[in-house]
């Protein structure tokens, strides 16, 4: 059974902190186990360091004015914090238990004194820390790369969006209707409404597991529009252009029916590229493509459509990229390449490209567009994935350019809402000319445009296209007939 | 070894029944699969056959185009 590496906070009858850890000290593990001795028989390893105070805040006020060799002052102190390794299927369990708070211990790195002083928290920051990722997120065109950093909170990556701005004027993505192409979502944890139902299918929408990647997805649309529905649309089996294709025209004929959904969400992609000689007929060389060519009907039809730019960037590529896919000229193809669809790179919450983020120009091939990606999402934060959320520990956290994809689909979203005439067109435009550079200043293939700023896309699309009568669905025929 | 799946563009009017003569007899029109309307006048048919389809398929007026159908990861 895989055991991770957790702090327990435990809440005791209070002690004397100083006094305590002082104690513990001389038998850290022991002392770590009576603490714990609640959780007999869940099967957790304490591990050899003494579990350590948390004092109230108010306690430790003063503490510099009482300082001196000989002091004898102490605090009390309510819970301690224990550190352990505790079997993954039963953390949630624990975590739910009264008296004990289940927190991350992530794997830190040694970081530069001056730029990294205040690195960004691994877990939810308080409002006054925001200010640091602010300033942290620097723009300065850096690459991430492996060890990555430990992820963010949804929280930071919303101050980062600038989200705040949108929902202070009462836009948080209601009435529109994300379509999520992908392994499907699951629809206890997340708003799923609709979708491919049918018959011949065997997949039904909302009924796949909480750890698929779609519910990775489905949670990172949220994370700017929370009041936003999905559509999952899934596949079957291992994806292919043929699945992509069923899926485009289901939305084409429910956009039909009812004028949704109004974006689709698109992570996934080709992982190799066969040479023309080879297969010039093949997803990345021919333009004419069914694949292609529904896509351009939907975005026609007025869905904005966003695809990952891919993980077969460098100097980190994905494993399973094929090495004629890797790197710039060669990592972005296919329906990413379209010049009509939103492609998005990953950055994480510092501005750094994360080093397998696919880079452009765009694979060469007739009647692609050589300049993508677009611009870049938000990756490695708490979204569907870590401490506390709903898919666990099953990954460190959401990641890919398959989580930055559905963060700018949900900032779409998010302006979808307030301005419900804005074109596939427009929305597009709002995003790359409010993006926020980063590196050398203007377009560049690692970043495109830059990472996306809900805010100033907001503001953006205020001026271009005016009014925010918010997004309605039309009222039905009969209802006008019979009221009016 | 299994049929390679290809995408057969027609014209919109050209039935299932048409396509299947119009090909080699080791490739078949999936019937399972329902033809997806593509433009005003055209639609696609999923086509098992040979890997060397595309190279033994005659276009004509009504049989336009055929493509594969390549397979994707998650990202």
């Amino acid at each position: 059974m895989s055991k991770v590496r957790v702090l327990i906070e435990v809440a005791q009858p209070t002690v004397r902190g100083f006094a305590f850890h002082s104690a513990a000290a001389g038998a850290p593990q022991s002392a770590g186990e009576n603490a714990l001795a609640g959780l007999a028989g869940f099967g957790i390893d304490v591990e050899n360091i003494a579990p350590i105070p948390m004092f109230d805040e108010l306690a430790v006020r003063g503490f510099s004015a009482m300082a001196g060799a000989a002091s004898s002052f102490d605090a009390g102190a309510s819970t301690v914090v224990v550190p352990a390794e505790v079997p993954e299927a039963r953390l949630a369990e624990i975590a739910a238990m009264d008296g004990y708070t289940v927190w991350p211990n992530s794997a830190l790195t040694l970081i530069n004194q001056d730029r990294d002083r205040d690195a960004i928290s691994a877990f939810d920051p308080g409002d006054t820390d925001m200010g640091a990722i602010l300033d942290l997120a620097r723009s300065s065109g850096t690459v991430e790369v492996e060890p990555y950093r430990a992820g963010v909170s949804i929280r930071a990556i919303r101050k980062l969006l600038g989200v705040d701005r949108v929902w202070g004027d009462g836009f948080r993505g209601q009435n529109i209707v994300v379509g999520i192409i992908d392994e499907g979502v699951n629809g206890s944890e997340y708003p799923v409404v609709g979708g491919y139902d049918r018959p011949d299918w065997p997949k039904r929408p909302g009924k796949a597991k909480i750890t698929s990647h779609g519910s990775m997805c489905a949670a990172d649309v949220l994370v700017a529009a929370p009041a936003a529905r999905i559509y999952d649309y899934p596949f079957l089996g291992v994806p292919d252009s043929l699945g992509a294709l069923k899926m485009f025209q289901a939305v084409l004929e429910q956009r039909r029916l009812d004028g949704t959904p109004h974006l689709t969400n698109n992570s996934y992609g080709y992982y190799g590229i066969p040479t023309r000689a080879q297969q010039p007929r093949h997803e990345v060389w021919d333009i004419n493509h069914p694949i292609h060519r529904k896509v351009r009907e939907v975005i026609s039809s007025g869905v904005v459509v966003l695809f990952a730019a891919g993980n077969c960037g460098q100097p980190c590529p994905a494993g399973n990229c094929e090495k004629s896919s890797i790197g710039p000229g060669c990592s972005i193809h296919g329906p990413a390449a379209l010049r009509e669809v939103i492609t998005v790179a990953a950055v994480n919450a510092r501005h750094e490209r994360v080093a397998y983020s696919s880079q452009g120009p765009a694979l060469e091939a007739t009647g692609f567009y050589c300049d993508k990606p677009d611009v870049a999402g938000y990756t490695h934060f708490f979204g569907n994935f870590g401490p506390g959320r709903p898919g666990g520990l099953a990954m460190p956290y959401d990641n890919g350019t398959s989580a930055a994809t559905p963060v700018v689909a949900g900032v779409v979203a998010l302006l979808l809402s307030a301005f419900p005439g804005a074109t596939p067109d427009d929305i597009k435009s709002a995003l790359v000319r409010t993006a926020v550079d980063l590196g050398k200043p203007g377009y560049d293939h690692e970043t495109g445009y830059g990472v996306i700023n809900a805010a100033a896309a907001y503001a953006h699309l205020q001026r271009v296209v005016g009014g925010t009568a918010g997004a309605v669905f039309p009222l039905r025929a009969n209802l006008i007939g019979d009221k009016y | 070894m299994n049929p390679t799946k290809w995408l057969v563009t027609t014209r919109a009017h050209v039935t299932a029944e048409e396509l299947q003569a119009a090909l080699s007899p080791n490739a078949t029109v999936d019937r399972s699969e329902p033809p997806i309307p593509l433009g005003e006048d055209e639609k696609v048919y999923v086509v098992l056959g040979p890997a060397d389809l595309d190279r033994s398929l005659a276009l004509t007026a009504d049989v336009l185009g055929i493509s594969p159908v390549s397979p994707m990861t998650l990202w």
